[in-house]
Order: structure tokens, then C-alpha cells, then sequence
């Protein structure tokens, strides 16, 4: 028992360790940006007949309600050359249709591109004006099959994938292409900061006012989503290490994905999934790349408020944490995948995946050992207080980060707020997490099936049901 | 044990302390400094515009927050402006000594500083500044090298180009996209100077850059060196086809056909190729592209099918003609779309 209490306190000491260095790369790497970055350098880059263009991926099903308002906003980014194409994925209700009607659509007949696999194409629609739209419409197979067919029929040599039901700040786009104009050959994958648009005032597709969430369950996914991105994606960043590019909102380079074989459709987390096959496959090819994390662009979505459709979701991406884990099992510890393969798999795999059911048996071991006599009411009283406050200290430095970029959250209640959420984060929310990953070790052996998430909608009073999502959230991990 | 976790509880409580007051004293910096700006923005904006409009001396700027917003204020109107109205702005920061500031600012010691003063003077493009800026290509920075090569390229004489052009070279590896940005420059203030680079002799990396700006800015004098690239390996064969393609240069018609039948080349050049013979729109390439309509690669096909499509009646109804007798499920799609 003793010894389990040393592993345990073992296992939190390399967790300071890792998590102190990847907040100190996070400092560093948000300090060179914060001071590259210029805004007469993203204009300038916007006017240039050199920047990129790119082919925006929008995965849809059942999305009839809210999805003339998202493709609307999507063409009106402040992006010089884009083509917004929506694939409609088997739905059910009336989404092309609705698309069919708000941008005069005509059904075309073109070859279906061989260079991923995805299930077949009912039906391909251009509008009759200038629109850069395109609307497959395929049968149903999932985001991961969706995001295939998007990129075969993509024109542009970089592709954005971004949920039916996420919107995007006017200039994100511009911001997150940033990396692929600084360095195109090297750069294969970028990915943008996703924020939590409940409580915002969103009108036609644009987040006309920002606000936190009213809702307690929510706000925690704010402050947990800012930890994730600020205090630990940009530290990944700085070693090159970066293993998730959200599906809600990241950017690709297409022959590259193409030549790794695109989006898996046989596990959970494909976002996941794809970057580390993104790693593995240019390691392998010993091509010089990069994968960056850019902490300013705005990606705004909706996070579940029930505590049912948040288990479903935590459990879900646990799932794929681990399944993509398994996949890529061969990368970890190897040195031939530098930092990815010797730091940033390891941590997740230990911190992640392991951490929760870690954590939990260590609270239920020590909370024993004590009972037993073994440690002290102050030791184990005293740890507790020092696994909270250390993950309070986490938090509260990456609300620091985000206050020295431009989207912070500009009110002092906010900044109260925040505080007061990354306190009760540690206190509770944390551990109830835990649990509900853990289950997501029991779902990997069951295989279950995914749910819908429930959403109340973005843009306005639709029916809920018209919004339910076919595919996974972007983890904050 | 006990005596380590209280030290460690006290260290955390510490840091934590220390984090949230670090959080307040910035967000209050940051906060005065959002209302100095709201309140000082909108004097700054009215003097700038009665000065463009004549209606006004050269505003008084008393103090060093006054001095910040007006040059923010005046950097965003410049990016607007053309012409006359532009060279007085410009003249305003000079007068006013901001371009001096940004002159001193890349001889300084932090690199944030150097960066944005050499973006300052970038945007404002005096040429007041082209002595700092010659000075600036030797800064060990490989971005704030480039940020002044590409605006010695932008404002500097004829007597700069050849040190703007080493300095792309010299940093197309370390800093590709500062680079680039140095070669469109070029391009666009003085497009003869691509051609050194659009050469054998420059490494291929340049080429590239270069062939891409000698195409997006149809430079139709550059048509021979672009031609002649065709022989190159495949990613420079393909920029230069697209090049010629958006130049729209007839006289290449012969080597763009060579290059799209020719089965020893990749089909990334061969499809660029029928492309670039798409967009010229010259009749005499219909045989070679009707024959690419049974290469194996799909790209290829898919490349002289959109080819064919804008090449008119012709076109079509040799897509027409390939749409009967073939089974390959991209040519009769491709027929099929044609009116």
C-alpha cells in the first residue's frame, strides 16, 4: 500500500515536471508570436498574389437549420481565395435542399478524384453564380469519410476542416495560413485556438458579442479549453511535438495527408489520429516538417451543457486517445520520432491516459492507507491540497497566457469568473473527468457507438434536433 | 514528509499569488492603455485627415502615448492610400521623426524591437530610410534581413536591387516566406531584376519563388527563362507551365506539348502542362490533349478534361467523342458537364 502511495506521488512529481516545462515552452513560444506577430504583416499577407489558397472542409449532417448561416459567414472570411465545400454525410433531414435554395445550386456531373476512399457520391452541386461553393452529397459514413471525399474533390492545396456548426472570426483563417506562407515546404498541419461560443450573442453565423457561459458546466469546459490550448498545445508546439490539431478548426496541407492516406474511418479520434500518422509518415520519409499550434485565431463552438451529453463526450475522447495510442504504440519511446515519440506520446499516454485511473486509485490508496494508519491525516491532507493547488497554478498561468493575446477575456467579472471556475476545476470537476474517461477504457473493449450531442444551436432559436453533431467535438486536451 | 508537503503548499500558494497579481497589474497596464488610445484615437485620426486634405499645418504630437497612437493611426490609413496623399503621410512621418525612431529601432538590441521597426519602416516606405535598411540586410535576424531587403526592393534605386536580390537567395532556406516576399517585391517594383534568379545559377529553392511571381504577375518578358525551365526538374517545370499558362504566352505552346506527352516526366508537370495549354487556348494543342484523355494517371486526365472544357466546341466535342468510346468513368463526367 505504501508503495503504491510512493507511485502515486511518483506519478505527480514527473507530472510537475512535464506539465512546469511545457508551461515554461508555452511562455516562450506565445512570447515570439505575440511579437512576430503584426497587423500590417497579416495585410500585407492577405493582398499577396502568393498566399495560398484554400479549400474550407465542412462535414454536415442534419444540419439544415444553421447550415445556410455557417457556409454564408464562411465565404464572407477576409480570406483572398477560398472555396467553402460542404459534404453532406447521408443526412436525413433537408440539408441540401436548404443549400440547393439559399445559394442556387445546379447538380453537376464530374469524376469522383480516386486518391482517398470514402462511400459513394449521390450527387455534386455548384451554384450557377461565382460562389466558390461546392456540395457533395454522399452517402452516409461518418466525419472521418466526409472529411476524405471533401479533400479528394478539394481544389486548393490547403485544406481547413471545420464543424458544420463552429464559426470561425473573420481574420482566423488568415492568421492560421500564417506558418504555411512563413515556411510552405516545412509546414504540413496548423491548427487554431477553439473557444466555447455558449453565452455568446451570435447572429447569422458571427459572434456579434462574446460572453462566458451562464451555464456552471460550461464555464469549466472555458477554463479547461484555455489550459488546454494556451498552457499546453503552444508548449507542444515549441518542441514540434504537437499531437492534436482540433478537428473543429485546423489546417492541412492536402498532398500530404493524401500521401498518409487520409482520414481513418475506423477509429474515434480521427483528428488524433491523423496528426500522429502526420508525424510517423514525414519521420519515416525523413522530410523536414512542422506541425504548429497558432494561439491567437478564434474558432468558436458550441460545448455540451449536460452533464450526460459531457460524459458521452469525455468518454468518447478517451476512447480515441487510447485507440490512437495503440495504433501509433511503436512511436512511443522510439528516438526516431524526436520529441513526439520520446516526450509528447509518453505524457499522454501517462498523464491522459493513465493519469485518471492513476489519480483515482491514488486518491481511494491513500484515503485507505490512511484509514490503516499508514499516513497521516496532515500527509494526506497536505498532498491532496498539493495535487489541487499545482493544478490550480496550471490553470491560473494559462489564463496569464491568454490575457497577453489579443482574444482574451476582456471584462474583470470575466476574469473573476475565470478564477473562481479554475478553483472549483480542482475541486471536483477534475475527478468527476476522471471517472468518466475511465470509462473510456471500458468502451474501447466494447466498441459502443457514437452518440449525437445535443445541441441548442448557434445561430439562433432552431429546433435542437436539427443540430445534432455527427462527429466528435475538438478535444481541449 | 510532512515538513516537504507544507514547504511545497506554501511554494504553490506563492506562485499562485504571485500568477494572479501578475494577472491584474497587466490587465490594468493593458486596460489604461486601451482607454489612453480610445481617448487619444480620435484626435489623431481628425488631425491626419484634415493634413491629407490640405486643410490643416502638420499636427502637434506632444508625448510619447500621443506618439504611439498616431503612428498606429497613420500606418492603418497608409495601407489606403495612393498616390499624392500617400507621399504626404509620408512626409508627415518624416517630418515628425517617426521614421527616424523606426531608423534607430533596427540598431537595437532585442530582436521584437528590430522586427517591428523594420515592419514600421516597410509600411511607411520612406526612402529616407534606405541607408538604415542597406545596414539592415547584415542584421542576424534571417526576418528582419528580409523585412529590409523587401522594402529596399519596394523603395530603394537601381544601385540596391542586387543587394536585395542576395539577400532573397541567402534566405530562401532560413526564412522562405520573408523571402519570397522579398522576390515579389521585385517582381512587382522591378521585374527585370527576376531574372537572374529565374537561372540555372540560383538554386533551385529561388527558382521556384521566382517562376511562381514571374507568373501570378504575367510577366511576359520573363517568357523565354520560364520556357526554358520546362526542362527542369518536375516542381519547376510545373510552376513555370502555370506560369505560361497565366501569361498566356503562345509562343510556348510547342514546348508545353512536348512536355505533356512526354511519358518520362511526373504527372504533376505533364498535368500542369495541359493545363497551362487550357488556359492559352490555342486550337493546335487539341491532338496532344484528346490523346491525354487515355493516360493512366488520373490527375493527368482530370487536367486535360478541364483543358479540353475551355477550349470551346472543339473541346467539347472531343470530350463528347472520348465520353462514347471510353469506359474511364473521368472522361465521360467530364463529357457530360459541356453544354
Amino acid at each position: 500500500m505504501i508503495f503504491y502511495v510512493w507511485l502515486v506521488f511518483g506519478f505527480f512529481g514527473a507530472f510537475v515536471i512535464v506539465n512546469t516545462g511545457v508551461l515554461l515552452l508555452a511562455a516562450l513560444q506565445l512570447r515570439r508570436y505575440v511579437t512576430g506577430a503584426s497587423a500590417s504583416g497579416l495585410r500585407r499577407m492577405i493582398r499577396s498574389p502568393l498566399t495560398p489558397p484554400i479549400s474550407v472542409l465542412v462535414p454536415a449532417y442534419n444540419e439544415a437549420a444553421g447550415i445556410a448561416d455557417s457556409v454564408r459567414s464562411l465565404l464572407a472570411l477576409d480570406y483572398p481565395k477560398l472555396e467553402v465545400v460542404v459534404i453532406n454525410d447521408g443526412s436525413t433531414d433537408h440539408t441540401t435542399d436548404r443549400l440547393v435554395d439559399v445559394f442556387d445550386l445546379r447538380e453537376v456531373r464530374r469524376p469522383t478524384p480516386p486518391f482517398l476512399p470514402h462511400r459513394p457520391v449521390r450527387a455534386i452541386y455548384e451554384p450557377r453564380g461565382l460562389l466558390r461553393l461546392l456540395v457533395i452529397d454522399k452517402e452516409n459514413g461518418g466525419k472521418a469519410d466526409s472529411l476524405n471525399a471533401g479533400i479528394n474533390f478539394a481544389a486548393y492545396p490547403i485544406f481547413c476542416t471545420i464543424d458544420a456548426d463552429s464559426i470561425l472570426e473573420q481574420d482566423a483563417l488568415a492568421k492560421t495560413v500564417l506558418p504555411f506562407v512563413e515556411d510552405p515546404h516545412k509546414t504540413v498541419a496548423t491548427g487554431g485556438m477553439v473557444r466555447v461560443a455558449n453565452g455568446c450573442r451570435i447572429e447569422r453565423g458571427r459572434v456579434m458579442e462574446a460572453h462566458l457561459p451562464r451555464s456552471r458546466v460550461a464555464m469549466f469546459q472555458v477554463v479547461e479549453y484555455v489550459r488546454a490550448f494556451f498552457g499546453t498545445r503552444t508548449g507542444w508546439t515549441a518542441l514540434n511535438a504537437l499531437l492534436i490539431v482540433s478537428g473543429a478548426f485546423g489546417l492541412f496541407r492536402r498532398d500530404i495527408v493524401i500521401a498518409a492516406g487520409g482520414y481513418r474511418t475506423d477509429v474515434v479520434g480521427e483528428d488524433f489520429e491523423l496528426v500522429v500518422r502526420l508525424h510517423r509518415t514525414c519521420r519515416d520519409a525523413g522530410r523536414p516538417y512542422r506541425i504548429v499550434h497558432v494561439p491567437d485565431p478564434v474558432c468558436w463552438t458550441e460545448a455540451p451543457e449536460g452533464a450526460r451529453f459531457l460524459r458521452r463526450q469525455r468518454r468518447r475522447w478517451h476512447r480515441g486517445c487510447l485507440e490512437t495510442l495503440l495504433i501509433h504504440r511503436r512511436m512511443l519511446l522510439n528516438p526516431r520520432y524526436r520529441a513526439v515519440g520520446l516526450l509528447a506520446m509518453p505524457a499522454m499516454f501517462v498523464f491522459d491516459v493513465l493519469g485518471p485511473l492513476i489519480e483515482l486509485s491514488g486518491y481511494v490508496v491513500s484515503l485507505a492507507a490512511f484509514l490503516f494508519g499508514k499516513i497521516s491525516l496532515v500527509t494526506f491532507a497536505l498532498f491532496l491540497t498539493v495535487s489541487v493547488l499545482y493544478g490550480l497554478f496550471l490553470t491560473l498561468s494559462a489564463i496569464t497566457l491568454e490575457d497577453a493575446t489579443p482574444n482574451r477575456h476582456p471584462a474583470w467579472s470575466d476574469l473573476g469568473r475565470m478564477l473562481l471556475y479554475a478553483l472549483g476545476e480542482n475541486l471536483g470537476y477534475r475527478q468527476v473527468m476522471h471517472v468518466w474517461r475511465t470509462e473510456g477504457f471500458w468502451q474501447l473493449i466494447r466498441k459502443a457507438e457514437w452518440g449525437a450531442m445535443e445541441r441548442k444551436g448557434l445561430s439562433g432559436p432552431e429546433p435542437a434536433a436539427d443540430h445534432a453533431a455527427a462527429g466528435p467535438e475538438s478535444s481541449p486536451r | 514528509m510532512t515538513g516537504v508537503l507544507v514547504s511545497v503548499v506554501a511554494w504553490l500558494a506563492v506562485a499562485i499569488g504571485l500568477i494572479v497579481a501578475l494577472n491584474i497589474s497587466n490587465r490594468i497596464v493593458v486596460r489604461r492603455r486601451e482607454l489612453q488610445e480610445r481617448r487619444l484615437r480620435p484626435r489623431a485620426e481628425l488631425s491626419i485627415a484634415e493634413y491629407l486634405a490640405g486643410s490643416a499645418a502638420a499636427p502637434d504630437i506632444a508625448g510619447k502615448g500621443e506618439r504611439a497612437v498616431m503612428l498606429k493611426v497613420a500606418i492603418e490609413a497608409i495601407y489606403d492610400l495612393r498616390g499624392s496623399e500617400r507621399a504626404r503621410l509620408v512626409e508627415l512621418l518624416e517630418q515628425r521623426g517617426f521614421v527616424a525612431d523606426a531608423m534607430s529601432g533596427l540598431r537595437a538590441r532585442r530582436r521584437a524591437l528590430r522586427l517591428r521597426a523594420a515592419e514600421t519602416l516597410a509600411v511607411i516606405g520612406s526612402a529616407v530610410a534606405v541607408p538604415a535598411l542597406t545596414a539592415g540586410l547584415n542584421d542576424r535576424d534571417a526576418v528582419v534581413r528580409t523585412t529590409c531587403a523587401r522594402t529596399l526592393a519596394e523603395v530603394g534605386g537601381d544601385d540596391v536591387t542586387d543587394s536585395a536580390v542576395a539577400a532573397a537567395e541567402r534566405d530562401m532556406v532560413a526564412a522562405p516566406g520573408a523571402a519570397a516576399a522579398v522576390v515579389l517585391a521585385l517582381g512587382i517594383g522591378r521585374p527585370s531584376a527576376l531574372a537572374p534568379l529565374l537561372r540555372r545559377a540560383a538554386a533551385p529553392e529561388v527558382r521556384l519563388v521566382a517562376i511562381a511571381v514571374a507568373g501570378v504577375l504575367r510577366l511576359s518578358e520573363h517568357a523565354p527563362l520560364l520556357q526554358a525551365c520546362l526542362a527542369d526538374r518536375d516542381d519547376l517545370a510545373a510552376a513555370a507551365a502555370r506560369g505560361l499558362g497565366l501569361i498566356g504566352e503562345v509562343r510556348s505552346v510547342g514546348a508545353l506539348m512536348a512536355l505533356a506527352s512526354d511519358e518520362d516526366r511526373g504527372p504533376l508537370a505533364r498535368a500542369a502542362a495541359v493545363t497551362a495549354l487550357g488556359t492559352i487556348g490555342d486550337l493546335s494543342a487539341l491532338p496532344v490533349l484528346e490523346s491525354q484523355l487515355r493516360a493512366p494517371d488520373w490527375s493527368l486526365r482530370a487536367a486535360t478534361t478541364e483543358a479540353l472544357s475551355r477550349l470551346g466546341e472543339p473541346g467539347a466535342a472531343a470530350l463528347r467523342a472520348a465520353g462514347s468510346s471510353h469506359s474511364d468513368p473521368g472522361v465521360p463526367a467530364g463529357a457530360a458537364s459541356q453544354p
